[in-house]
């Protein structure tokens, strides 16, 4: 390979050293991948997770949080659907954690309104996830910093709408 | 009979906006008629005009017919009615006559499938084609070993290997050539740099170098036989009819598990893999699906379930590819303990190598492993022993999911990557990122 990433740098016009060295790093793509090697360690210990006690959201409900999340002005009704989820005592489904997790990491101003939905599975992978080192550090996350959940203002029609549709979409749910 | 309910929908609805409305619509008052047999269900939806849209499904595939201007398959009138059905709304009726004449259409198409008379070709317009293809392909090989050639004599570190640009030229030049799948893989070459893996380089070379072994032995293909022979052209992007492989292909009748199912995309050809394994044969057989961005597949294979019918083999010195023939019936779910995953790494890695022996061109082969963790970008078996993940973000879709138990998981193994598909959680069978 090290004659590959130099280069043959031949000036004349026959490619025998080219098609010698493809040859090679042939034999040797094929030795490599027929010839992998897995690395071992010890393998980890069974940690089962905590069983859930909330219902999950439904379909429905988290496609209203995609919609609302990506929504150029209702953005914000982001808390007023965790309030309602939290009223339900629902948690989000197990397969969305990393997507919502990422949320609370990054994003400030939702993560006390979306802590809550996360349920023992998410709580789970917090303590254990080096990606959530430092969130396990902020006070949200140690207790001492419990904020009071708010919903958001309606400021304009164009959200008030928005707002009711959603509480509309997923009445039934 | 099917074990239809709302698990089962969700495998057969890929997408998520399209199940919420279906949601929606299950749950309003816009229904006439809702009633089923023991084939199908129909109702009748009224939508925003005069004339309500007659829907139907067929129970044993979960085909379905609406009569709503939608693009999408199944449309939410569709997916509504599954929901109905599964939640017991509908009632026992006598299908009406635009639902009898649709299912005999499907049974009639089928049967025409399997006994088409093929229309007698044009031998002397056929061999014409077939020879301005060659003559096309050789000259496309030619350009590509030249191309080759002159990135080995100017050295890897040419910068020009990180440029999404310098790739998509030759892989256009491919595609000109009648030669896509090459094309594809070049075009695939200009993002590896951004993937942020530290092997980047050697992944580089390593397909060109299996690009360039391609293209010698085209050069040879005369003296090769014939199976591996079919290997190479359907690498470099020569197809055989559908009806030719149906008609005279390896053809096996077993009870199939559909394993995993993986989905790809590149420009406007989205790509869709599902894995079936025969619980008799004990053969896998890769069914390789492909269509427009703006058009559905022409059918879905619901992972988790299982199906009895006839599978047609594509030749190769490795055989993988194959076309569904015939289904006798429906699908029910898998039984957990008739899985046959391996118990470790070491049985895929042998596995691979056999393949490989067999058919130095073989891309990946299926594998299953019966208890599973990831960590850090690696999947780990029960022994300890990892293999990279291609994408190390399952890492925490997986621990989401798993829940700190080990679990098993099906995916594709390329030699040096595992690409995760599907996995058996408390949640029953999911497919990778579903959300």
């Amino acid at each position: 390979m090290a004659q590959a990433m130099l280069g043959t740098q031949s000036t004349d016009q026959g490619t025998f050293a080219e098609q010698a060295t493809l040859k090679q790093l042939a034999m040797a793509s094929a030795a490599r991948r027929a010839g992998f090697i897995a690395q071992k360690s010890t393998p980890p210990t069974a940690d089962p997770a905590p069983k859930e006690t909330l219902k999950t959201c439904s379909l429905t409900e988290m496609q209203w949080l995609h919609k609302l999340e990506h929504s150029y002005f209702g953005k914000e009704l982001v808390r007023n659907w965790c309030i309602e989820m939290i009223n339900r005592k629902k948690r989000v489904p197990h397969t969305a954690l990393p997507r919502i997790l990422a949320l609370i990491n990054n994003n400030k101003d939702w993560a006390a309104y979306l802590l809550p939905l996360i349920g023992e599975r998410g709580c789970w992978l917090i303590e254990r996830s080096d990606t959530y080192e430092k969130f396990r550090q902020t006070p949200l996350w140690t207790g001492e910093d419990a904020p009071e959940l708010t919903p958001a203002e309606k400021p304009n029609e164009q959200v008030s709408k928005l707002l009711a549709e959603m509480m509309e979409g997923i009445a039934h749910e | 009979m099917t074990t239809w309910n709302e698990a089962f929908i969700q495998t057969l609805v890929t997408d998520k906006n399209s199940l919420s409305d279906g949601e929606k619509l299950a749950r309003s008052n816009k229904w006439n008629i809702i009633e089923n047999d023991q084939r199908s269900t129909w109702a009748e939806a009224q939508g925003s005009g005069k004339k309500p849209y007659l829907v139907c499904i067929d129970l044993q595939d979960g085909a379905t017919k609406c009569s709503c201007p939608s693009r999408k398959f199944p449309c939410k009138h569709a997916i509504g009615l599954m929901l109905l059905f599964v939640r017991g709304k509908a009632q026992a009726g006598t299908p009406p006559e635009w639902v009898t004449t649709w299912l005999d259409g499907r049974d009639r198409k089928r049967e025409a499938t399997v006994s088409k008379p093929t229309k007698a070709p044009d031998p002397a317009a056929q061999a014409k084609r077939e020879a301005a293809r060659i003559t096309k392909v050789t000259a496309g090989i030619d350009e590509l070993r030249l191309f080759l050639e002159d990135f080995v004599r100017q050295g890897g570190s040419d910068p020009r290997a990180q440029s999404y640009e310098f790739w998509d030229r030759i892989s256009a030049r491919m595609v000109d050539a009648q030669m896509q799948p090459i094309g594809a893989r070049l075009s695939e070459l200009g993002g590896l740099a951004y993937q942020k893996k530290t092997d980047w380089m050697s992944q580089l070379w390593d397909e060109i170098a299996r690009l360039y072994t391609l293209t010698e032995a085209y050069q040879r293909i005369d003296s090769l036989p014939e199976p591996l022979a079919h290997d190479i052209r359907g690498a470099i992007g020569f197809t055989l009819k559908q009806e030719d492989i149906l008609a005279n292909g390896e053809s096996v009748t077993d009870r199939w598990q559909i394993l995993g199912v993986y989905n790809d995309a590149q420009n406007a050809l989205k790509e869709r893999r599902t894995w079936l394994y025969g619980e008799n044969s004990q053969r896998y057989a890769l069914i390789q699906d492909f269509a427009h961005n703006t058009r559905p597949f022409d059918a879905y294979y619901p992972y988790g379930q299982a199906f009895t019918g006839e599978i047609v083999y594509y030749p190769s010195a490795y055989p993988q590819r194959a076309l569904v023939k015939q289904i006798n019936g429906s699908y029910n779910p898998i039984p957990p303990d008739s899985l046959k995953f391996e118990q470790s790494v070491e049985a895929i890695l042998e596995n691979y190598a056999n393949a490989l022996a067999i058919n130095p061109f073989v891309r990946f082969i299926p594998a299953g492993l019966t208890q599973t963790w990831t960590m850090r970008g690696k999947i780990i078996d029960i022994g300890g022993a990892q293999l990279p993940l291609k994408k190390s973000a399952q890492t925490q879709w997986f621990n989401a999911v798993a829940g700190g138990n080990w679990i098993p998981t099906f995916g594709e193994w390329d030699g040096l990557e595992f690409q995760l598909t599907t996995l058996i959680a408390d949640e029953g069978w999911l497919e990778m990122g579903e959300v």
